[in-house]
């Protein structure tokens, strides 16, 4: 297999083309970008359809489109423009559409920093626009997982026939790494019969839109909770090290969780027992992962690169108060190895008081 | 005098108001659609609005974005397929207020793609609202006193707005009476070949009735564009490439 040096952006980018990607549409933003130079220069010759769109958008809107009319399209943000995303996300929810979304976080409220941050994750998993859903949602951690998930991405949006999203951040975006670059998968605009190609003699037309105005509010209601549920049960991923005798656990995704592995090993060799789960999935949440820690475990800590430790919230939710939960919330740094270590030990012996959720 | 069929695109009875003029221009551009012979090669792009009821009475494939996003979905629309039209039937709230930043970026690329606008001078759907085209003076739900620049601002002309850009078409009609319907049919058709030889962005202006908030009666509605609106705002072609 092809391996290359690569960075986080360019890995994905690329993975999206392996898997089909005929449509980018995105907006300059920093610490995405490379995602969106890598398309401008390598979209138009695989004979596909790049646009730099005059705003967030316009690009959320024209991938809509895109999508509807049968390409596989992708489109790439960060931060602010992640906001002005939500309600073309949400238009992609009600109509449907397997279009696919990769956000690489950076930190801050508003226009907030160009440096990675993990405190999207709220507006990522709990909806984000209006109305009650949930997008699909992968945590790469490394390049190579940045390439392997914008590659199936589209698959999988169109399994579900849902939006995915694939959450990045700063610093695995912007991190060099060697890649297996996977095979051209082969995709046609006219596959799929639910696509606008124009409505042809004899023929009821297709709309795109609201799937509640052509169809039964309720019934679309009790279907769309059934595939939520479906999701949830079955497309959970996770990877779990060292957590089955776990005296302290550790929950991270993307680039917290490097260091949060780095954390385990050391404290393993300390004689220390720290364990990780690893979300590979943050919606639907790996609540699985989770039945793999021992009675004996004596807390549970997040450690994110946010204020608020946002995904403590969902670990809350899933050990159901088994466990004291704890977040290692490193406002805009990303932790470094030996102060999750100190920290972890902390709770070990008792040393830190349980926090009210914000 | 034996009624004219209606074409086989009007697939059943239009749900707008009566007197609303959003179901006289739908029946010209199925009209022409049909003439054209270009039914499968049309993909709709519905705005969000009255306007929007098109896609529950015209057999054409329609996308709904968000309200006022057409200048950016037609643009993915006819790049992904360059061999289908591109159009949109908006509203002036839709192409003017939330969506004039995509409006015009699309128009200021020359993307070539053909937006039908709706302008009835007010936000139908939601009762009769201010909106960018309703002429100083126009009393509606949220100008009760009536439109003024001090606490409104100007009203929006599309023409002062795009007569510089390098774009295929821009004019205004109006359909109050039959002559007018069969000068709007002609500019319809028009509009739509522009794309067709591929000379880019047009936009075809339609001053329709609203006689339901315009507190009017139909026949009155339609004297009213005559003698005021299209005194505010002019008829015409002032860009034909």
């Amino acid at each position: 297999m092809e391996k290359k040096l690569m960075k986080g952006n360019e890995a994905l980018a690329e993975g999206a083309l392996r898997g089909g990607c005929n449509f980018f549409a995105g907006y300059p933003i920093t610490p995405q970008s490379e995602i969106l130079e890598w398309m401008a220069a390598e979209l138009p010759k695989r004979g596909g359809t790049f646009i730099q769109g005059e705003s967030e958008i316009a690009s959320v809107n024209m991938t809509f489109a895109a999508r509807a009319l049968g390409a596989r399209a992708l489109t790439s943000t960060s931060g602010p423009g992640f906001s002005l995303y939500q309600e073309g996300i949400a238009y992609w929810v009600s109509a449907g559409m397997p279009c696919v979304a990769a956000c690489v976080q950076r930190f801050g409220i508003g226009d907030g920093f160009i440096f990675a941050g993990q405190d999207n994750y709220w507006q990522a998993v709990k909806g984000g626009g209006n109305g009650d859903y949930h997008l699909i949602t992968l945590a790469p951690n490394s390049v190579q997982e940045c390439h392997d998930m914008a590659y199936e991405s589209f698959e999988l949006a169109e399994k579900w026939m849902h939006p995915v999203l694939l959450l990045s951040d700063g610093t695995i975006g912007q991190m060099t790494e060697p890649c297996e670059l996977r095979p051209q998968k082969e995709y046609d605009i006219d596959q799929y019969e639910w696509t606008c190609s124009g409505t042809k003699p004899g023929n009821d037309h297709k709309v795109i839109t609201d799937i509640t105005y052509f169809e039964d509010l309720d019934e679309w209601n009790e279907g769309y909770l059934k595939k939520m549920r479906e999701i949830s049960e079955t497309e959970q991923r996770w990877e779990n090290i060292c957590v089955d005798d776990a005296d302290i656990v550790l929950v991270a995704y993307g680039i917290s969780a490097r260091v949060a592995e780095g954390a385990v090993n050391k404290a393993r060799e300390q004689g220390f027992k720290l364990g990780l789960i690893r979300p590979i999935t943050l919606w639907p949440y790996p609540r699985k992962a989770f039945e793999e820690i021992p009675d004996t475990c004596r807390g549970v800590i997040t450690v994110e690169v946010n204020m608020m430790g946002q995904m403590r919230d969902d670990v809350i939710i899933t050990v159901k108060g088994k466990y004291p939960t704890f977040a290692l919330a490193t406002r805009r740094k990303v932790a470094k190895v030996d102060e999750v270590i100190a920290f972890a030990k902390d709770v070990y012996d008792g040393k830190v008081k349980e926090e009210e959720v914000y | 005098m034996p009624a004219r069929k209606a074409p086989e695109i009007m697939y059943c009875e239009n749900r707008f108001c009566a007197g609303c003029g959003h179901a006289i221009f739908n029946r010209i551009l199925g009209e022409v659609l049909t003439e054209m012979d270009i039914i499968p090669d049309t993909i709709m792009c519905s705005d969000i609005g009255c306007n929007h009821q098109f896609q529950f009475c015209m057999n054409v494939d329609t996308i709904v974005p968000p309200h006022g996003k057409m200048g950016a979905a037609l643009t993915a629309q006819k790049r992904v397929r360059p061999d289908k039209y591109a159009l949109t039937i908006a509203g002036d709230g839709g192409a003017y207020a939330i969506g004039l930043g995509e409006t015009m970026a699309a128009a200021t690329r020359n993307e070539n793609v053909t937006f039908f606008v709706m302008n009835n001078t007010v936000f139908a759907m939601t009762g009769g609202q201010l909106a960018p085209t309703t002429m100083v003076g126009q009393k509606t739900a949220s100008t009760p006193l009536g439109r003024t620049e001090e606490a409104n601002g100007r009203s929006i002309d599309v023409f002062k707005v795009m007569q510089g850009l390098d774009i295929a078409y821009l004019a205004r009609t109006t359909i109050t009476n039959p002559a007018n319907i069969a000068k709007t049919k002609k500019m319809v058709k028009k509009a739509i070949e522009k794309q067709r030889d591929g000379k880019g962005f047009g936009l075809l202006e339609v001053l329709v009735p609203c006689p339901t908030n315009w507190n009017m009666a139909p026949p009155d509605a339609m004297k009213y564009i005559d003698e005021v609106v299209s005194k505010y705002y002019p008829l015409g072609e002032i860009i034909d490439k």
